[in-house]
């Protein structure tokens, strides 16, 4: 399955129609933003997408109304959509989910004024609204998607499953084997068993109508009997299991979000900090750009003003030419006089004849007609033009320093960008989240353990007696093989040859399924333990860490001198989920691109730089939602080589409004 | 047209001039004005102040030395636009960029002095 293009509009920022083409190529494509420019929107419309729902911590997941884009609404426009083109080998699906103003209602006001709608083109035929849901569900099971669509903070939650019957563990764990394809050989063996049992009651009936196997018979017959009801406790037990693990996933979720409060009031001290910090940054910059100011009207008139002396100067020139022109004129007027006040040429020592005097004469009547001097209006303007031009040169207009403001103003904004955004999405989502989280007060905690504690305990006590009960269940089976072993001999020639035989062939099947689980089970643990470390030991920085350990549970610990290694930081527990995902992609059947939005303040410059390089054995096509300050683009760049398919950039146009362009800025 | 040493802004420069000094940027509603003047001179050569008449003259009044009081735009003024009349030129590039600024303070919805470098 590969990704195609996606597209998104008047949902969130996005107000028109924005598309991402993913190339036909394998690797990663890169979208670049800073905080604020809808990064996360997109990772929101791939879960609508999919999901027909939101997930926000600050709005419920069918909050629709507050994700149509406010210039939209303001346009009168309340539409929105997402769209993704797949395909898979020759099959082209075009995926829409809209979501739109419910029929009769030109104006909503809320979600409850809008319905959601979707449409699958499948190969250019359009399905049922049945059918696009079913294909829908397939092609992204919710339950899988975290393995597909994920942000960095959620890596976290893998953590649980190194803790043994928890049931958050449980639920992950399902989910990996789920990916993995477990469940096709877990409901073969179901539902071999299911067969086996009935075969057998066919069997127990033929041995009780031949009075040769009919004693013996009627004596299987009750311990099939108690079998029976054996296994129904057993069920019954293993209901009550899956109960008492579905309220320790409800209490370990109420516990998570006490854990959550806790970090999220941490989390509000670091936004506050920052907005702080970012306030102090903003002062100091504008106290900067303010100075700059008050000379900045001298630097716009530098150009102006050498224009003008330009064309002063210009003006002066013709000025000046004309005059020295006629200067020049009168000289050789005054030499021509010479020479015929002396009879002799000053210039050349001829003497002039009577005939060239009178010639010489003509010429200087022709002369002096054609002198033309300044007028004394033209006298006026060259001493005037003159004069303004040194008293231009003297206003010393001669610096520029715009860019240098123009650099500070950039900065500026920039940080004004970083405050709204801290402001207006990151303390208004964790201060909405908080508002929302109730359970907080100490009582509540000291409940939620011993609640906990004593699931934990009802837990051990059914799991005993699960052991105990498939105890007794192993004993009547032998009794019931022994008996059957009498039976075989006593009815021998008898028409139960047949029933047997559907017997034996129903256990050799269930076998099959029971070893196969078992085996497929622990060898993709072997592999998945396997590629974790391999993909782990790429990305560690930590040269004596040697491997990942798995669990029961899929959970990794990791090694060290044949180890553990205790209290891990959230750091290298995110690295240890990128790698146990990365393995479960490497293993599972179904295949599919990573998209994540990642959140890299976590690491130091050396392991961001190993993640990344590994980002390409995540998956075919890994599409990387990048925030700007985070990653290094020319280090990504050279570190990711030729994986690095494309890389795109969200550009704000105004708060708004966001596009996506197509390269890096 | 006689040369003017006081004159009045219009209510929206006068405004707009305001508003550049309560938001800090400048320290005085007179350094807006000259920063606005420049600003017209620089990103509109095209504008002609001679011929330019403010819509009103409702704003602010203030002594034309509070926008030039060394006389550089005194000088300047007369070479460029070859005027006798420079403070009432002064007084039209004035208001002129004032609400060239506010119409894109407006636009925008804030004050950012990047739309005007």
């Amino acid at each position: 399955m590969r990704f195609v293009q996606f597209a998104i509009e008047n949902f969130g920022p996005y107000l028109e129609r924005e598309e991402i083409d993913f190339t036909d190529r394998d690797g990663v494509t890169i979208i670049w933003a800073d905080n604020g420019r809808g990064k996360t929107t997109i990772m929101r419309a791939f879960n609508f997408l999919f999901f027909g729902n939101i997930e926000s911590p600050i709005s419920t997941r069918d909050d629709f109304f507050s994700y149509i884009n406010t210039r939209g609404i303001s346009n009168g426009k309340y539409d929105f959509y997402t769209e993704l083109t797949l395909s898979d080998e020759d099959d082209i699906y075009i995926i829409t989910r809209k979501c739109v103003t419910k029929h009769g209602i030109t104006v909503p006001e809320s979600s409850a004024d809008m319905v959601v709608e979707l449409y699958v083109n499948f190969n250019g035929n359009i399905l049922s609204a049945d059918d696009a849901d079913r294909l829908v569900r397939n092609i992204m099971p919710e339950e899988i998607s975290r393995f597909f669509l994920f942000d960095a903070e959620m890596l976290q939650d893998y953590s649980v499953l190194l803790k043994a019957d928890s049931g958050s563990g449980n639920t992950i764990k399902e989910a990996i084997e789920k990916i993995l394809g477990l469940p096709i050989l877990t409901n073969g063996a179901t539902d071999a068993k299911i067969i086996r049992n009935k075969y057998e009651e066919e069997e127990n009936a033929a041995e009780k109508q031949d009075k040769r196997t009919a004693e013996l018979g009627v004596q299987k017959g009750k311990r099939l009997e108690d079998k029976k009801l054996q296994e129904q406790e057993l069920e019954g037990k293993k209901q009550q299991q899956q109960d008492l693990l579905n309220e320790m996933h409800e209490i370990d979720a109420d516990m998570q979000k006490v854990t959550q409060l806790k970090s999220l009031l941490e989390k509000k001290k670091r936004i506050l900090e920052e907005i702080e910090r970012t306030k102090g940054e903003i002062a100091f910059k504008k106290t900067e750009t303010v100075e700059l100011l008050k000379d900045a009207w001298k630097w716009f008139l530098k150009e102006p003003v050498q224009v003008t002396i330009c064309s002063l100067q210009a003006e002066v020139s013709t000025l000046s030419s004309k005059q020295a022109s006629a200067k020049d004129q009168k000289v050789i007027i005054d030499y021509m006089r010479q020479a015929i006040e002396t009879g002799t040429c000053p210039v050349c020592d001829h003497k002039a004849t009577s005939t060239e005097k009178d010639h010489i004469n003509d010429s200087i009547r022709i002369i002096e007609a054609g002198i033309k001097g300044l007028s004394d209006d033209e006298l006026a303007h060259l001493h005037q033009n003159t004069q303004m031009i040194s008293g231009l040169k003297m206003l010393g207009l001669n610096e520029d320093h715009l860019d240098v403001l123009a650099i500070k103003c950039k900065e500026l904004n920039n940080l004004q960008i970083k405050l709204d955004d801290l402001h207006d999405n990151q303390l208004a989502s964790v201060v909405a989240a908080i508002s929302g989280n109730t359970e907080s007060d100490e009582d509540y905690v000291r409940d939620l353990t011993r609640r906990s504690l004593e699931c934990e305990q009802k837990l051990e006590a059914v799991a005993e007696g699960i052991t105990g009960i498939e105890a007794e269940i192993q004993k009547l089976e032998d009794l019931i093989k022994a008996l059957s072993e009498q039976i075989k001999a006593a009815s021998k020639g008898t028409e139960l040859g047949f029933a047997q035989a559907k017997v034996r062939f129903s256990q050799g099947v269930e076998e099959i399924f029971t070893e196969a689980v078992g085996t497929y089970r622990e060898q993709l643990r072997q592999k998945v333990e396997k590629d974790a470390t391999d993909l782990f030991l790429k990305m560690s920085t930590e040269e004596d860490y040697d491997s990942l350990k798995i669990n029961s549970n899929y959970g990794l610990e990791i090694m060290r001198d044949g180890k553990p290694v205790p209290h891990r930081s959230a750091g290298w527990e995110q690295i240890v989920a990128f790698a146990l995902i990365g393995a479960l992609h490497r293993n599972a059947p179904l295949e599919g691109p990573v998209i994540m939005d990642s959140t890299f303040n976590r690491y130091s410059s050396n392991n961001k730089k190993k993640i990344i390089s590994v980002l390409p054995e995540l998956s075919d096509q890994v599409l990387l939602l990048a925030n700007i300050g985070e990653i290094d683009a020319n280090a990504a760049r050279k570190d990711l080589g030729h994986m690095i398919v494309q890389e795109m950039t969200l550009n704000r146009i105004n708060s708004e409004h966001t596009t996506i362009e197509k390269g890096a800025n | 047209m006689e040369d003017t040493n006081q004159f009045a802004l219009t209510e929206k420069a006068s405004k707009t001039a305001q508003a550049l000094k309560s938001e800090e940027w400048f320290s005085d509603a007179s350094d807006a004005g000259v920063f606005a003047a420049a600003y017209i001179v620089k990103k509109y050569p095209e504008f002609d102040p001679l011929t330019y008449i403010p819509h009103d003259g409702l704003g602010s009044k203030y002594n034309y030395s509070s926008f030039d009081p060394d006389g550089t735009w005194l000088r300047f003024l007369q070479a460029r636009y070859h005027t006798e009349t420079p403070r009432v030129c002064m007084k039209s590039l004035i208001n002129y960029g004032l609400e060239c600024i506010s119409d894109i303070i407006e636009e925008h919805g804030i004050i950012r002095i990047s739309d005007f470098i």
